[in-house]
């Protein structure tokens, strides 16, 4: 037993090294390369595993949430009524948003470009909130580029190689986002809290943050995700604090196709001062001040 | 010895595909078993602290490497090689059944896996961890792994006398 002592203080110390270095450098240094090899070694063999293996995972998966099933099952009917309820002020919103952009003369912003991917791994370890896609840089991908599941915002990509991409989930305690609460126009961030609901940050102290209010991305310069992207609703939290706990959409634990957004939304076109026909729209510019001319009135 | 090399390095391989790809669909409340754990449990077991501390290196080194950013490379070297050591180390003093030294071991293993990788990603602040997340990973991850401690360890052990070498001598 003595004899393994050594080795096990080499061990340890090579962890600390490895785990010091890694927390200095970040992902740009030797050993997020290293990372980078691993993925590209293994996640052919992941991927095929899961070709393979992953509908028997479903299947027992889906064993083990039947009382969950009949909890969802209830939530959406009740959710399926409200939306019934909701349809006539939609339909009017749509017709007045139509009517408004009209008068703008504004282009419909653009749909969305999305190349579709499935997900091949999932986090190796506990306290690990990201996923292995099948697309990277050969289908268009790149970091910060957002991925979207069926009902909202899955995360955005943070590592790509030619055929893979890594998805960091917005549960990440890493991961912030601009955000929206869609029923009050309230602007804030949203950040990952590992398995606890994500928590939303108003930036307006005195915001109203009712609960039900969907959350939806926010665009913010810089950044590749797209507007009115679909997050979660809020749930609850302390009723005098700009804090807010929000209950995404997407559940991880289920992910198989995303989309990621290669193409971002088309802006409305800047306007251009040399091509403005302001006599055609009745706006005449101030004629010259007349030579001796004084003020009026 | 190169041929016990490749099938370690294969049940490591098989583990990690079972990890992140099978276990996410059968996790509860985001915990789940933990197939890399398991054979570290077993090989410490089978064949002593030192295999268990060279094969837990090696595993939580294939987790760094293969996982995010969350944690730092080392995180899980760290906390596997500590649990393999600490599961070889501790066989001695397992008497009586030995699917019940394996269940003992392997609930100690977890706690101080998930506990040491955890306790260092609060100490970094790093990862999110939260003390109750930490506790609720490390319990939940000891609880699930328990139905399948009857059928890994005896494989993994079995596999591993087969393929013995200079390594499986008792640690």
């Amino acid at each position: 037993m003595g004899g393994r002592r050594p080795a096990l203080a080499v061990l340890v110390l090579v962890s600390l090294v490895l785990v010091t270095v890694d927390y200095r450098q970040g992902d740009d240094g030797l050993l997020g390369a290293l990372q980078r090899g691993a993925v590209i070694a293994f996640a052919p063999v992941q991927e095929g595993f899961a070709t393979v293996v992953r509908p028997v995972g479903r299947f027992f998966g889906a064993i083990g949430e039947i009382g969950s099933l009949r909890t969802d099952n209830a939530r959406l009917q009740a959710e399926v009524e409200q939306l019934r309820r909701s349809t006539l002020s939609r339909a009017e919103l749509e017709r007045q948003n139509a009517e408004l952009r009209e008068l703008l003369g504004m282009a419909e912003r653009s749909e969305l470009t999305t190349t579709g991917a499935r997900v091949i791994a999932e986090p190796a370890s506990a306290f690990d909130w990201s996923v292995l896609i099948d697309a990277g840089a050969d289908q268009g991908l790149r970091p910060g580029q957002a991925v979207l599941g069926e009902r909202g915002l899955v995360g955005r990509i943070t590592e790509v190689t030619d055929r893979y991409a890594r998805v960091q989930l917005i549960g990440s305690p890493e991961a912030s986002y601009a955000i929206r609460v869609s029923d009050t126009g309230t602007d804030g961030l949203l950040r990952g809290q590992g398995s606890q609901p994500l928590q939303l940050e108003a930036l307006d102290p005195e915001a109203q943050l009712p609960e039900g209010a969907e959350v939806v991305t926010k665009a913010f310069v810089g950044t590749a995700i797209p507007d009115g992207i679909p997050i979660g609703v809020l749930t609850g939290g302390d009723d005098d604090s700009r804090f807010r706990l929000v209950r995404p959409y997407v559940n991880f634990a289920g992910l198989d196709l995303v989309q990621v957004v290669v193409g971002e939304p088309t802006p409305p076109a800047q306007l251009d001062p040399a091509e403005l026909h302001t006599e055609d729209a009745g706006i005449r510019p101030p004629p010259p001040p007349a030579p001796g001319a004084g003020a009026t009135g | 010895m190169s041929a016990r090399l490749g099938v370690l390095s294969l049940v490591l391989a098989v583990a990690l595909l079972l990890r992140t790809v099978l276990v996410p669909a059968i996790e509860i409340a985001g915990v789940g078993p933990d197939p890399v754990l398991l054979t570290v449990l077993a090989l410490g077991l089978a064949d002593g602290a030192g295999t268990g501390l060279r094969y837990g290196f090696a595993a939580g080194l294939a987790v760094d490497l293969l996982g995010g950013s969350a944690l730092p490379v080392g995180t899980w070297s760290l906390a596997l090689c500590l649990a393999g050591y600490g599961v070889g180390a501790m066989r001695v003093y397992l008497t009586g059944s030995a699917l019940l030294g394996a269940i003992v071991a392997g609930t100690a293993a977890a706690l101080v896996a998930i506990g040491s990788a955890g306790a260092l990603a609060l100490l970094l602040d790093v990862g999110g961890v939260t003390p109750a997340g930490l506790l609720r990973a490390a319990v939940g991850t000891a609880l699930y792994d328990l139905p399948f401690i009857p059928v890994v360890v005896p494989l993994v052990a079995a596999v591993s006398r087969r393929w013995s070498g200079p390594a499986a001598l008792p640690g």
